[in-house]
Parts: structure tokens; C-alpha cells; sequence
């Protein structure tokens, strides 16, 4: 009974305040999925304003509990590890062999940055699912803070309706009176900002890491312009003897170089929208249930909770393997 | 039928149409990988390189129509 006190007052906690605080709000909100975060407050920064939204409040709070991990996790290390600290050598060992595997002696380099993505990236997924993301927030008139375009909202169930009073329908109804709930937090996955720095970061490391490695020229001229065919057919010019063949396979040398172009800007576009679109659609799918039928978004938690892993470990799986095939040379091409 | 139900049904024949291909390649992808790693343990690793390489491709294409459905729903264009 000891052991469970603490969890049946955290549960209390967040389960009590939803049944007394909707009786206290005196405007009712439709429920409303924005692809933009909405913005909570601006800060004054000299002479430009930067405004803060909800999402990179929430993002200061996973660095701040990434921080207090890492602490409490190293303060006192035994060489029998327990508790946290087990945990974070269970982590770390698992990614030193994962990376070993795929990188072989390069991973130790790549390794930082890899885990780095992954525990920030598990982090911003599992506490969007947090009880309170989402439904705390502040109510956003529509004359002060216009809502942004890319909202969609939607008419809520006349059940909730009634529950919350005709004042619902009647914002909803309105359409430039339309109020919008500002949650305080929100996921940071769920904020195409994130990703998308994410995967820059990512994609560009790959890149810096081949540059490293391989030297810059050699880099670029393996991978992205690949002339060493029509130097060769060039040589063979000068002698004498020309072979035509090996300006066929420059030009396509030259087409194998554009689509590798093509690929890296494909793999920005795609580690941004994988992360964002299973967060926020995972999200978007617990809001939609929890409408239908009260317990029916339970099922789906527990999905969430794992795919909110799976992204975390595909996002950081798939930066090694794009570090390790930036860092491997082309050398079989050259040979044949 | 108005602009506004014309959009939302593109967007959901986007979403919908558009991980139909990804789905089938994604599971003939992890299949032949599966199958791979049962018939030769030793290489798994540089099966499930290889395998998560192709994932990418192949869910890239998902994500694209991801993308074009959000594009379409959210009236950006």
C-alpha cells in the first residue's frame, strides 16, 4: 500500500481537476487540431520580439528533464550500478554495440549525436503524452491573436455539448469569434519546426562527418560530381585513342551525381514529416477517440507509448546508417 | 458538390491511396529481410543496415502523400 500511495496521489491529482475545473471555465472552446503551435507569450529581446510558442516552452522542459536524468543518473556511480544509473548503461551499452554493428570503428564518433537525437527525441514523444498536454491552456480570442490559417475546427459532440453549454455551438457557429485553446504544453514532435531541425542537423553531420573522413575533394567529387570517367576519356583523348564508352559512363556518373543531390533533400523531407506526421497523427487519433468513447483512446495510449519509441529509435538508427554510408568511399567503382 | 468537401475527400484518397504502395513494399521489404536474418543469423547486422536503408525509401514515398494530404486538408494551397 506504501509503494502505491504516491501513484494514487499523482493520479489524483490529474484526474480530479478534470471533473471540477470545466464546471469554473466560463467559455467553451471547440476542439481544434492545429498543424501550427500556437503562440503562448513574446519575449522582448532588444530590439526584435521572439515569440514563444507552445511547443518550445515544452522543449525547454525536455532539456531541462534530459538534464536532471543525466544528473541523477551520474551523481553517485557505483561500479554495481542501480536504479537510474542502471538504466543509462543499459542505453548507452545497447547503442555502443547497435553502432558498433552498423559503423563498426567510426561509431564511437558518430555515437554522440546519434544517442543525443534518440533521447531527445524519446523524451518530446513520450512526455506529449503526458496527462495535461493538450487540454491545459489559455483561450485565444480571435480579436486579440487572429488564428493562424491551418486551423480546422470542428463542431463538438452534442453530449460534450450540452456538458459545457450552448455557448459552445454558439463560438463554433460564429466563425470570426471562433475561440481557440492555447494548450501550455504540446509535444515538440508534433512541431514541424523541430523535426525539421532535427533532420537538418542530422543530414548535415552525415555530411561533415564524409567531408571529415574522406577529405572534402574527394568527398565531393565520389559522391556528388563524379567526373573521373571523363578524365579518363579525356587521357585517352590525348593519346590518341579515344574510348567513347567511358563518356557514356560520365554522363551517367554525372545523373547518378544529380539523383544523389535529389536523395539528400529527400531524406530532410522525410525524417521531418516521418516524426511529425506519427506524433501528431498519433495525437490527432487519441483526441478523436477520447470523443467517441471515454476508455476507447486506452488501447490506442499504449500504442502511442510504442510508437513513440519506434520513431525515437528509427530517427536515430537511420542518422547512423546515413553517417556510415557518408563516411564509407566509393572504392568498388573504381576497380571495375 | 462544394470546393470544401472535394478537398476533403482528396485528402483522404491522398492519405489513403497513397500508403497502399508503401505498405505492400514495406512488408515484402521486412519479409525478404526477416527471412534473410532466419536463414543466415551472422549477418544480421548488415541485413538490418541495409533493411533500414530501404525502409526509408520505401516510407518515404509514404510520407510524400502524408505531406500532399496535409498540403490539400489545411489549405496551404
Amino acid at each position: 500500500m506504501k509503494r502505491w500511495l504516491p501513484v494514487l496521489v499523482i493520479v489524483a491529482i490529474l484526474v480530479v481537476p478534470g471533473f471540477v475545473l470545466p464546471r469554473f471555465s466560463t467559455e467553451a472552446v471547440s476542439a481544434s487540431v492545429a498543424v501550427q503551435p500556437e503562440v503562448l507569450f513574446e519575449l522582448e529581446l532588444g530590439s526584435f520580439t521572439f515569440p514563444v510558442s507552445n511547443t518550445l516552452f515544452t522543449t525547454w522542459i525536455v532539456m531541462i528533464l534530459i538534464l536532471l536524468f543525466a544528473i541523477f543518473a551520474t551523481r553517485r556511480m557505483e561500479l554495481v550500478p542501480s536504479g537510474l544509473q542502471n538504466v543509462m548503461e543499459m542505453l548507452i551499452e545497447m547503442w555502443d554495440e547497435l553502432g558498433h554493428s552498423v559503423a563498426g570503428t567510426r561509431s564511437r564518433k558518430f555515437l554522440p549525436i546519434v544517442l543525443t537525437i534518440f533521447i531527445f527525441v524519446l523524451f518530446s514523444n513520450w512526455l506529449g503524452l503526458m496527462p495535461g498536454f493538450g487540454p491545459i491552456g489559455i483561450i485565444v480570442a480571435d480579436k486579440k491573436h487572429p488564428a493562424p490559417e491551418g486551423i480546422v475546427t470542428f463542431d463538438l459532440p452534442p453530449a460534450l455539448e450540452e456538458f459545457l453549454g450552448p455557448k459552445a455551438s454558439e463560438h463554433a457557429s460564429e466563425g470570426e469569434h471562433a475561440t481557440v485553446l492555447a494548450p501550455f504544453f504540446r509535444s515538440p514532435s508534433t512541431d514541424i519546426n523541430t523535426t525539421l531541425a532535427l533532420a537538418l542537423v542530422s543530414v548535415i553531420m552525415a555530411q561533415v562527418f564524409g567531408m571529415q573522413t574522406l577529405g572534402v575533394i574527394k568527398y565531393w567529387f565520389t559522391r556528388f560530381f563524379i567526373v573521373s570517367k571523363f578524365i579518363e576519356f579525356f587521357k585517352t583523348l590525348f593519346k590518341g585513342k579515344p574510348k567513347f564508352g567511358l563518356l557514356v559512363y560520365g554522363f551517367l556518373d554525372i545523373f547518378m551525381g544529380i539523383l544523389e543531390f535529389i536523395s539528400e533533400i529527400a531524406k530532410i523531407v522525410s525524417f521531418t514529416f516521418r516524426l511529425f506526421g506519427n506524433i501528431f497523427a498519433g495525437e490527432v487519433v487519441l483526441l478523436i477517440m477520447a470523443f467517441l468513447f471515454f476508455a476507447l483512446p486506452l488501447p490506442f495510449y499504449a500504442l502511442e507509448i510504442f510508437v513513440g519509441f519506434i520513431q525515437a529509435f528509427v530517427f536515430a538508427i537511420l542518422t547512423l546508417v546515413f553517417m556510415t554510408i557518408a563516411t564509407t568511399a566509393h572504392g568498388a567503382e573504381e576497380h571495375h | 458538390m462544394d470546393v470544401n468537401a472535394t478537398r476533403l475527400i482528396a485528402a483522404a484518397l491522398a492519405i489513403g491511396l497513397g500508403t497502399l504502395g508503401p505498405g505492400l513494399g514495406l512488408g515484402l521489404l521486412i519479409n525478404s529481410a526477416l527471412n534473410a536474418i532466419g536463414r543466415n543469423p551472422e549477418a544480421a547486422g548488415q541485413v538490418q543496415i541495409n533493411m533500414f536503408i530501404g525502409i526509408a525509401f520505401t516510407e518515404a514515398l509514404g510520407i510524400f502523400s502524408l505531406v500532399v494530404a496535409l498540403l490539400i486538408g489545411f489549405k496551404i494551397f
